[in-house]
This record gives C-alpha cells, structure tokens and sequence, in this order.
C-alpha cells in the first residue's frame, strides 16, 4: 500500500475549511444581530468592493507594503549573514545569539515607543518588522549552517572548491529548509507587528491608520475589509518569498549543471 | 609524491597512528592493509590535511583528490555536475559523460540529481571524480564498495589508467583487487 505524505492537505479541503469558517462566521453575525459587534461575511465583501476602486485604497496598500517587505527582506539578509559569520566564529556566535535573544525578549511595543520617542513615524513599520524577523532569520540560518555536512565540507577542502562553490553547492542546499522555514513564519509576524506599529504610530496614508479610522468610527465592517487585505498581502508576500528561494534554487542547478 | 615521517596520531588520547613512515613516488601506490579499525582511514585523512599529526611530518602534494569511505557527493546536483565542481579546469558535458561511459554509466540520465541513483552507480560517480581532477595524490578508500562483479574489471581497467603519474593511496580489504595495483605495502 502506497504511504500517503500527510503533510500535502490539498486544495479541495482547505476550500472546505474556508467554507466551514465562513458558516460559523454568518451564524455568529446572525445570533449576534449587530453589525457594530460581529459584521456579517457578506457585508465585509460589499465593503471590499466599495474600497477597491478607490485610488487611495492602492496608494494605502503600497506605502504598508514596501515599508514591511523592505523590513523583512533587509531582516533575512542582515539574518542570514550574521548566522553565517556566527558559525565561523566562536566569539562573534556568542555575541550574536545573545543580542538575537535579547531583540527577541523585548515586547513590540516598547520597540514601537522608542522608535516613535527617536524618529518621526513614517518608517516605524519598517524597523519593527525588521526587529521582529531577524531573529527568526537567525536562529533559522543559524541551525542550518550548524547542520552543514562536515564530509562535505572536508570534500570541498580536498577538491579545492572555491569560496562561491561552497556556498553554493554546499551551503545553500543545507540553508534551504531552513530559510523557508524562517520566511513562513517571518512574513507573518512582520506583517503583524509592522501594521500594530502602524495603528500606535499612525503613518499618513497606511493601513494601520486606517485601521484606526475604522475604530473611531466604530466601522465594524473596515475593520474586517482591511484585516481581510492584510491576511491576503501576507499571503501573497509569503508565497512569492517561497517562489523566489525554490526558483534561485533551482538557477543554481541548473547552474551547476 | 607523499611522504610520512614517523607521523603518531590520536583520538582523545587514544593512539590510532604510531610512528608512521612511508612514502609513496610519483605513479606508485601505496597499499594500506589491516583490520578494521588499525586507522587506514585515519591516515588517509591525515594524507588529505584534513587532520594534523600529533607528532612527525607529513609532505603532500597541494592538489589532491579522494574516493572516501562514503561517497561525498552533493546530492541535488548531477554526476555531471559533481565531476565538474572537483575539477579544477574546464570540462564540456561530453568530455565527463564519455569518462562515465568508460565506467558503465552510459545510460546514466545526465539530468538526475546524484541523490537518485543506486549506491553503485554514485560510487562510479565519486571515482571518476576523483580520478579525473589533476591531482598529484589520490586517495582511493575502499574505491570499489557497491560496484558489481560484472563491471569491476572494467572499472579496476580504468582507475589503472588514470592513475597513471600520480601518488595514490589505497585502501582495500579485498587482498586481489589491491595486488592488480602492484602496490607498495604498508601494514597497519
């Protein structure tokens, strides 16, 4: 009998998972009964399409977007490079995993407050999203150049490879799972983090104001509108991010070969 | 040419290597016989730098090359693509394919990842590596694990010709195999 990978869920039943959630949540907006507590699903969509047309809408969405993909990609190499000099020296790994652990301690907010106290807000989405995610970047990277196959490591000694060849030949493969790992839960949190930095420090023309619009108006229905972008942004970012490392993955084989 | 000077080496303080000596000249092979565990590997990774001698010398060429116990290949790049990388000069795809043929892997789809292919196969993949790069040491450590009977003499023919010129050191447990080299012995 053929062994079934249970890691693959398929579409069809994430579709139907989809489904299920939206029944729960049209039922709770109905036991419910006011749209300023729990709006209904459909209610959310005629938002969403009222938004979309608009010009500002995009213009919103692309100020929040740069500042947290900027954040995250600056994250992964500063990340990666960090764990990679940590694995080639002792001294530096220590120093490092102390300072990772540290930035990885410190609530957000305070984070947020003291980036607000030295600089003005306009690109505090930027630095917590960075902050949030090079850690995750390190330990990640960091755990992958520690599994690195020492036989190797020796062939390459033997056969001469050059710098570039061990990073890519060698390096790379092993770092691979890793990074993907790191870029999952990475885009994640910095969208997280990134659009809190927004509400508390309120950058003109990003989503985390309108956010805050959408609580002092009491509009249930924004609200839910722009969670729903957000959801899909880190969606979208995340599986492009996952496209980009599996695709240079396969350049540098295609490469090789 | 290879040469140890009463070269002593060992692991958390237990002796693996005591007061070594050989040498090994330009086109001759050095033939490491023993049990398992009288450090055969060990003084071939010694021979390789990738140890350092508790006491004695060791003089080695600077380029070298190796068959290890295990095959080291990377096993998401080709058989092409792994001859290639332990190369050290220019190859096209049909100078290192037509040296695959000569071990029997003509069939061998140059498009599959090494990971994909039989222990015998990859095992024909590290030789040929190892015996093409222009190197004046090559280690051959059990070179012939996994290979079949019907295409050893085949590839024994091969190694034999490429060795031709270089220091080599070999290690075999199969005493025929190593008497078709000719080797100078060293008992460990």
């Amino acid at each position: 009998m053929a062994v079934k990978d249970k890691k693959r869920t398929g579409v069809v039943p994430t579709l139907v998972s989809v489904v299920i959630l939206l029944v729960i949540w049209q039922i709770a907006a109905l036991v419910v009964g006011q749209d300023i507590i729990l709006v209904a699903p459909a209610q959310v969509v005629t938002t969403l399409i009222a938004l979309v047309p608009e010009g500002s809408f995009w213009a919103t969405i692309a100020a929040s977007l740069v500042r947290i993909v900027v954040g995250f990609l600056v994250a992964f190499v500063v990340g990666t490079l960090t764990a990679w000099l940590a694995s080639v020296n002792r001294w530096l790994g220590a120093f490092m995993s102390t300072t990772m652990r540290l930035i990885r301690s410190i609530p957000v907010v305070s984070f947020i407050i003291l980036l607000l106290i030295w600089a003005n807000s306009t690109y505090l989405s930027l630095w917590v999203s960075f902050l949030m995610v090079v850690p995750v970047v390190f330990s990640n990277a960091e755990e992958g150049f520690a599994n690195r196959d020492i036989k190797l490591v020796q062939m390459a000694q033997v056969f001469g490879f050059s710098a570039g060849q061990r990073w890519w030949a060698i390096a790379v493969p092993t770092l691979m799972p890793y990074l993907i790992a790191a870029t999952r839960v990475g885009f994640g949190l910095a969208w997280k983090a990134g659009i809190s930095a927004e509400v508390i420090g309120m950058p003109r023309g990003s989503i985390g104001e309108r956010l805050y619009q959408a609580k002092v108006y009491l509009s249930t229905a924004d609200l839910f509108a722009w969670t729903a972008v957000i959801v899909a942004l880190s969606y979208i970012c995340e599986k492009l991010a996952l496209w980009g490392l599996r695709g240079t993955q396969a350049g540098l084989k295609r490469y090789a070969s | 040419m290879i040469q140890f000077h009463n070269v002593s080496f060992s692991y958390a303080s237990v002796p693996v290597v005591d007061d070594l000596t050989f040498e090994c000249a330009d086109g001759g092979v050095v033939w490491l016989a023993g049990d398992n565990g009288t450090g055969k590997s060990t003084t071939v990774h010694l021979a390789l730098r990738l140890l350092n001698p508790n006491r004695g010398q060791i003089e080695s060429p600077s380029a070298m090359s190796a068959v290890f116990q295990e095959d080291r290949l990377c096993e998401h790049l080709t058989a092409v693509a792994n001859i290639r990388l332990g190369l050290g000069r220019k190859a096209t795809n049909q100078e290192i394919l037509a040296e695959l043929e000569r071990v029997g892997l003509a069939e061998l789809d140059a498009g599959r990842p090494v990971g994909q292919l039989s222990g015998g196969q990859r095992r024909r993949v590290a030789l040929v590596r190892a015996l093409l790069r222009p190197a004046g040491l090559t280690c051959l450590d059990e070179p012939y694990t996994g290979i079949d009977e019907a295409s050893l003499d085949q590839v024994i023919a091969y190694t034999q010709e490429r060795i031709t010129g270089k220091s080599v050191i070999l290690v075999c447990h199969d005493t025929d195999i190593a008497e078709r080299f000719n080797p100078y012995v060293v008992r460990m």
